[in-house]
């Protein structure tokens, strides 16, 4: 470094203090302000005359009558002669601008409905510098900012302050030494700097123990800030315009989603707080692209929704700051920029078609997003498990099977249909975090993933009577996802003959079930069961179901048969059976009819 | 080098500059100073935003209601123009007086002139200081400046309409004529009367040329109030000297001509409308050396 470099930044150091609330105060104070004009009396009639024969294309009338009497040259007006010639004046001008009052609204009535001007502080040859100053004062402002609101977070030597000053450290790579490179970005960039410094520190406001440290801004500014202001460099005015107000609607809800990922990354992964810039600069750089697009006439932003789409963005970058190799990965020559957009694109075009109106834009978004995260996370394994089936494909696969199963299943009235979207969410959500722990299911079997959520709905579409409760039946599907990861082949993949139908195994076990438990409930006083036994001989079904299910092949109905005979037991004598009876009774007579085939 | 507002049209093309800009903002910050000016911008920026509603307002609505609030804005900002001075921040001190000045200019109640004074007597003892330095706000010290003469270039014309000017007579002629004397009375020697508000006007404009030049805001707004009030008071002195014409005053219409040189300067141009006049005539003044 220079040593007149070093000498220059002391000196600035020592007077920074006073000299940086010395200019925010004056960016304040230098605000263009409104001066009202002079106010001066209307004037008379007669005065009017005069201004009228001084309008250019009124001067031949200077010289007719009846205005040539009154007419004096010299100063180029018209006075008072007497009052008739006067009134046959006013008369006049009053008949010939009627003619013309509907063309155009006189100067002196618009000037006087606009009443003042803005006047800017300072002369041009005194003007502050802009971009650096602004920039910079930016973050003094938003820590002063801070330093009132929150004390704690802005004071000397905090954490706030040190976030703010890492910031500060990385203007250079955001301001062109040649300033007048900024172009159209120069307010802009302002905007989006101070937007993740205000997420920022409120990330740290709201857990004091957080830590983002400057590598991690580094790698905001570079992967994130950048990207987007840079994206704007070569629009035409129509697209800035356009630019601007997708970036205030996409990255201003997310800014501080994406803070809390990164600081979420130091905590969770103690001594690797290592952010990949080339990773989030990969997914910020596919949205910003993908955003502009337009599939099937309907541009992107408008399919997820803007909100959805900062959603999504969100998701991208979580599995570029936990997975960079998914997105950039120099050593082996990946740079997955066109494949996410490509998986946005695709999955937009998708929804945009519009496969059936039930399937809403939140639960689209929220299922691309469940899926993005599945797949994503798991994308370096997935590659080596299959390099044919590229994560991006995997994933579009994915989004657009599930979509097709849901909006089969929303129909109207339809037990899934009943669940709230939050419900529905979670349902995709809980098969696709269960399967994905087992990332081969998601690679090497082929719609794994699709025939849990096909056998679970399935299962629970029969439920027409309310048996069990929405959380109740999640929690039935977070236990057939369990049971998928080990056990999927035998549950989902095998299937066995009922009633004439093959059907896999599990759905071909609890659909009946549950028609066989409705009826019961409907039949009889004896017995009505309840979720908690319901769930019990679930449960006790599906693991009976993974054991040995030789006698359940011998005979197809025995768990129909066990209900039957529990029925008519607890008919004969109900003191005997109550619910932890019955628990109990189930526990082992499942396992035993699913093994042997027997009623013990 | 200071980070100075003379020093603004600094180019910072090299990266020593943008180190130094970085550690300035850096160090504003380790340091904790003292939020009292911030606090006080903020104040300004609330007050202008203030202001700008009521003289709206108060120009739709023609009442009394936003005067009042205007001359109570008027002395807030006073006074904290004031504690802004003792305490050393003059330039937020500047802001607030020049708040204090326009909004006493526009309250329009006479007994707050001398307010208005004390406004500009304090402000020009802090702009000239800072001019020293090279610190002084433009527009700020040049706004203070202007308002008074504003106020009573306003005041005066409106006197004259006052006036019934239908039908003139030796009596009210003679009232106009000392109202017109009051605003464009200027004679090279043997002064009868004390310059006129807005040949004082017209001067102070003159003077500052250099530094209208370089301000487009200040300038849009300084032609245009010269304008109207140029074109007012040529209408003033075109109805006394058509009076004069018609009684056969040659005496009164000589004098005339001696003590209001802007009017006869208007009359000798060739220009064939009283805007084209007028126009040219700003154009010679905001050129003037």
């Amino acid at each position: 470094m220079d040593i007149l470099l070093v000498s220059a930044g002391i000196k600035a150091m020592l007077r920074a203090a006073q000299t940086g609330i010395d200019l925010s105060v004056e960016r304040k104070i230098d605000n263009a302000i409104f001066l009202p004009t002079i106010r001066l009396p209307q004037s008379t009639p007669l005065q009017q005359v005069s201004d009228f024969l001084n309008e250019a294309e009124n001067i031949p009338l200077r010289s007719q009558a009846p205005f040539t009497m009154g007419w004096y040259q010299p100063s180029l007006s018209w006075t008072y002669t007497d009052a008739d010639n006067s009134q046959a004046c006013i008369a006049k001008m009053l008949e010939l601008q009627s003619a013309d009052s509907l063309i155009d609204s006189p100067t002196e009535q618009k000037n006087m409905l606009i009443g003042g001007r803005m006047i800017e502080q300072w002369r041009n040859d005194n003007q502050p510098p802009t971009a650096w100053s602004r920039m910079a004062l930016t973050l003094v402002d938003i820590g002063v900012e801070f330093i009132a609101a929150y004390p704690s977070v802005m004071g000397v030597d905090s954490k706030g302050e040190k976030l703010v000053v890492a910031f500060a450290d990385e203007l250079g790579s955001l301001i062109p030494n040649d300033i007048e490179d900024m172009g159209k970005r120069h307010d802009f960039e302002n905007r989006v700097l101070s937007l993740f410094v205000r997420s920022s520190l409120s990330v740290l406001a709201e857990n004091t123990k957080v830590i983002i440290d400057d590598e991690q801004v580094a790698a905001i500014v570079s992967g994130v800030i950048k990207p987007i202001v840079v994206q704007m460099e070569n629009s035409d005015i129509g697209e800035v315009i356009q630019y601007r107000e997708l970036i205030t609607s996409l990255i201003g809800p997310s800014s501080e989603a994406i803070m809390r990922l990164v600081a979420n990354k130091a905590e969770d992964y103690i001594g690797d707080n290592f952010i990949d810039d080339k990773a989030l600069s990969a997914v910020t750089k596919a949205f910003l692209n993908a955003a502009t697009e337009t599939v099937q006439s309907k541009n992107i932003a408008a399919v997820f929704s803007k909100q959805g789409l900062s959603a999504l963005l969100v998701a991208g970058l979580d599995v570029a700051i936990k997975q960079p190799e998914v997105f950039f990965d120099e050593s082996n020559n990946i740079d997955n920029t066109a494949a996410m957009q490509a998986l946005l694109s695709n999955v937009a075009s998708s929804l945009s078609a519009g496969v059936n109106d039930t399937l809403d834009k939140k639960l689209s978004t929220a299922l691309a997003i469940n899926v993005i995260n599945a797949v994503g996370q798991n994308a370096s394994i997935l590659f080596k498990l299959d390099a044919s089936k590229p994560w991006d494909k995997l994933a579009a696969g994915l989004i657009q099977d599930f979509s097709a199963e849901l909006s089969t299943s929303l129909v109207d009235g339809s037990r899934i249909d009943l669940f709230n979207s939050e419900q529905k969410q979670r349902l995709t959500n809980l098969i696709l975090t269960q399967i994905s722990q087992s990332p081969s299911m998601l690679s090497i079997h082929d719609q794994t993933a699709l025939k849990v959520l096909r056998g679970t709905i399935a299962i629970i579409q029969r439920d027409n009577n309310f048996m069990l409760s929405n959380e109740d039946w999640l929690a039935f599907t977070e236990l057939l996802s369990n049971a998928a990861i080990n056990d999927f082949e035998r549950l989902f993949n095998k299937t066995m003959s009922l009633a004439g139908e093959q059907e896999a195994l599990l759905t071909a076990m609890l659909v009946p079930l549950v028609q066989r438990i409705e009826q019961f409930n409907s039949d009889s006083a004896a017995l009505a069961w309840q979720a908690d036994t319901v769930i019990h001989l679930f449960t006790s079904t599906v693991e009976g179901l993974k054991g040995n299910i030789s006698g359940l092949l011998d005979k197809p109905n025995i768990i129909n048969e066990l209900l039957d005979d529990l029925l008519l037991k607890t008919a004969n004598d109900p003191d005997q059976w109550g619910s932890d009876a019955i628990k109990e009774y189930l526990t082992l007579s499942v396992k035993t009819a699913i093994t042997k085939g027997v009623i013990s | 080098m200071k980070w100075t507002t003379n020093n603004y049209q600094l180019k910072h093309s090299n990266t020593a500059l943008k180190t130094i800009v970085s550690l300035f903002a850096v160090f504003t910050l380790m340091s904790c100073v003292t939020t009292e000016e911030f606090t006080a911008a903020n104040d300004v920026n609330s007050m202008d935003n203030n202001l700008t509603t009521l003289l709206i307002d108060a120009s739709a609505k023609n009442d009394t209601g936003e005067k009042k609030q205007i001359a109570f804005l008027a002395a807030l900002a006073h006074e904290s123009g004031d504690a802004m001075a003792s305490s050393g921040s003059s330039k937020v001190a500047l802001a607030y007086y020049r708040i204090a000045a326009v909004a006493y200019w526009r309250d329009d109640i006479s007994s707050n002139d001398n307010k208005l004074l004390d406004v500009i007597d304090s402000t020009k003892v802090l702009c000239d200081a800072l001019k020293v330095e090279g610190k002084a706000p433009d527009r700020d010290c040049f706004v203070v400046q202007i308002t008074l003469l504003l106020e009573v270039i306003e005041d005066k014309f409106g006197a004259i309409a006052n006036i019934d000017q239908s039908d003139f007579t030796d009596g009210n002629i003679a009232d106009v004529r000392n109202l017109i004397d009051e605003l464009g009375y200027q004679a090279n020697s043997n002064n009868a009367k004390s310059q006129g508000f807005f040949v004082t006007f017209v001067e102070t404009i003159k003077t500052n040329a250099a530094f209208l030049k370089n301000h487009p805001t200040m300038k849009t707004y300084i032609v245009e109030t010269l304008l109207k009030t140029t074109k007012q008071y040529k209408r003033s002195m075109s109805e006394i000297a058509a009076y004069y014409r018609k009684t056969n005053n040659d005496e009164e219409m000589t004098s005339l001509n001696a003590t209001h040189p802007i009017f006869v300067q208007y009359g000798n141009r060739p220009e064939e409308t009283q805007d084209k006049r007028i126009e040219k005539m700003i154009e010679e003044w905001l050129t003037a050396e």
